[in-house]
């Protein structure tokens, strides 16, 4: 597919990306005991900002906006907002 | 034994389903920015974050103007927000120009999905032209519609799938005017009425469902396939960003939105509900229709029940 990408829809040179974690007013914290690895968070995140590592699902600070649809969607109440505080 | 029984009823619910879906897409790479400007709580940006995990690299992305190509799905400048060729048509072309895209491609004779990911704006009203025209010529492309009910990104005005009585800036709620005076245009129906191979309904909350439609999607090669998704929006309709997938698991219970398919206009029900809720449970926590009174929610909760009467008799 490559050799025709230029003229038919042409990728861009870089990606775009904004740092949306900095629009947060309020954080998911996560009680990785209460968790039940169902994988909802992760599935219906829309930042897509929730990854696995060594078993447990973590929340990627940097793009989660702080909706709050994790901790409302969560079946084990393992997550809570918290109010965030930046120094 | 307590603790047994809590875990039975949390297998039980519907939200365990999608376990298998987890599974199935936690490794594969995000094809769209990590980083777009979405409102806080979007339910368009889920769909396509999952619809671009399952299509996969070789995909061509079309963004016509609307919410996803504002954020900058589509970039600014040099850049791009997805990792797949993308494209921004013209509210009035989006099918036409895929389907251009895609004959070239087959005469090269390579396979690639060319898919549109356009908003209720541009698919019922200023792009319908086109869509429908692509649809009676088998054109083989994908078309998603994320119906969030109006145009959302320009400042929240009235479109053709915004609901009966629904609170917007172009139709306001007073003393003379309650909300849109009419009813919305049944757009899956319609195209599914156009006896295209693949015609389906879905909602953000069944994301399984969603899942599974899309691959069927995939695999048609013999014309078009439309998807409805439906994607709450808590700037446009007043809620708390929390409670998008809540609502449309509401708007789904409450048949308000049911979930069906449709090969060559043979209509089948995909999610059935057993234990139906009234329409009053699900307006009453959307803020557009805050403004509602008991006749107004008995007049909605009769349209809903003939239009799934309507679609009742219609499957098979």
């Amino acid at each position: 597919m490559e050799e025709y990408l230029d003229w038919i829809a042409p990728i861009g040179k870089d990606l775009y990306v904004i740092r949306t974690g900095e629009w947060r007013y309020q954080k998911p914290e996560r009680d990785h005991e209460k968790c039940k690895k169902c994988g909802t968070c992760l599935i219906f995140c829309p930042t897509g900002s929730i990854y696995v590592e060594d078993e447990r699902y973590e929340t990627d600070y940097e793009y989660c906006k702080g909706c709050g649809i994790c901790a409302r969607e969560c079946r084990a109440d393992a997550i809570i907002m918290v109010e965030e505080v930046r120094e | 034994m307590g603790e047994t029984i809590d875990k039975i009823k949390w297998l039980l619910t519907d939200k365990y389903a999608n376990k298998a879906l987890e599974e199935e897409i936690r490794d594969i790479e995000d094809l769209l920015s990590p980083g777009v400007s979405t409102c806080l709580g979007c339910g368009a940006e889920v769909g396509l974050r999952i619809a671009l995990k399952i299509f996969g690299k070789n995909t061509i992305l079309a963004i016509p103007p609307g919410c996803m190509g504002g954020v900058g799905v589509v970039g600014y400048g040099l850049t791009t927000g997805a990792k797949v060729p993308v494209f921004f048509p013209l509210l009035d072309n989006i099918a036409s120009m895929l389907a251009g895209i895609k004959r070239q491609f087959n005469r090269k004779g390579e396979k690639v999905y060319v898919l549109a990911y356009a908003g209720d704006g541009g698919t019922a009203d200023v792009g319908f032209q086109c869509l429908s025209g692509a649809a009676e010529r088998d054109e083989n492309i994908i078309y998603i519609c994320y119906d969030n009910e109006g145009y959302m990104n320009t400042g929240i005005q009235r479109s053709g799938t915004t609901p009966y009585k629904a609170w917007t800036t172009t139709t306001p709620v007073g003393e003379s005017r309650r909300g849109k005076p009419q009813v919305s245009k049944n757009m899956p129906l319609i195209m599914a009425m156009h006896e295209v191979p693949y015609v389906a309904t879905a909602s953000i909350a069944y994301l399984e469902d969603y899942a599974t439609k899309l691959k069927k999607a995939a695999k048609v090669e013999d014309g078009l396939s439309y998807i409805h998704l439906f994607t709450p929006c808590p700037t446009g309709w007043r809620f708390s960003t929390d409670k998008t997938i809540e609502i449309s698991r509401l708007a789904v219970e409450t048949n308000f939105f049911p979930l069906w398919e449709a090969k060559y206009g043979k209509i089948r029900f995909t999610k059935k509900i057993w234990f139906k809720k009234p329409v009053k449970e699900y307006l009453k926590v959307v803020g557009k229709y805050s403004h509602l009174t008991e006749e107004e929610i008995e007049e909605i909760q009769k349209l809903v029940d003939e239009r799934y009467d309507m679609l009742k008799s219609l499957a098979r």
